[in-house]
């Protein structure tokens, strides 16, 4: 279960995704749109950069909570990475010879969506297993 | 890799709880050693060894064969 205080961190960076996408598709104007799409992509970086910054730290909240975490964390990050790449490398030329077309943002979303899916997964699993 | 924890906790007569809390780790990590899911950093166990006052070997014992 999320806790705030604990998993603040990983949260915000969430909010900030979701703002920077769904937000700006939702957006009334495309001013508006290209607003939520920065200043989410700026939320959702800054807390990435302070994380990676404080990377012992208890910054990372429940993710680096102790070694076990601190184990599984990288082990899903490590999965996840992977994952992403064989997405993209995929995707890199099934959007070129795809019949029905698949814009290229979409193509990255779909990316970002197996990055977030295979860490929880992975997440779920090692804690499970371990 | 086997150990005894558990043994080692009920004799100290402490909850997993508050030995995670002494060793500043979560219940969850005590919880995954003594079932044998997770063998902790060296430094965790002599963490633990101290804890209890004994050595590392009288609470972990490792077999190669264990090894999967």
């Amino acid at each position: 279960m999320v806790k705030l205080q604990r998993d603040g961190p990983i949260v915000v960076a969430v909010i900030g995704m979701a703002l920077a996408t769904v937000g700006a598709d939702l957006a009334s104007s495309p001013e508006l749109a290209l607003g939520l799409v920065i200043g989410g992509s700026a939320l959702t970086w800054g807390t990435l950069l302070v994380m990676g910054l404080f990377v012992d730290d208890r910054v990372w909240g429940r993710l680096m909570s102790d070694e076990r975490m601190n184990r599984i964390t990288h082990r899903a990050g490590a999965a996840a990475w992977l994952c992403t790449l064989a997405t993209l490398v995929t995707l890199a030329r099934a959007v070129d010879y795809s019949p029905v077309g698949v814009p290229t943002q979409n193509a990255l979303l779909a990316a970002a969506a197996v990055a977030i899916v295979a860490f929880l997964g992975s997440m779920g699993y090692h804690s499970r297993q371990m | 890799m086997e150990n005894d924890l558990k043994v080692w906790r009920a004799k100290a007569d402490v909850t997993q709880e508050e030995l995670a809390k002494e060793l500043d780790v979560a219940r969850q990590t005590i919880n995954a050693i003594e079932r044998g899911r997770y063998d902790p950093s060296l430094e965790l166990a002599f963490k633990l060894a101290r804890y209890f006052d004994c050595s590392i070997e009288e609470i972990f014992t490792y077999e190669p064969d264990d090894e999967s």
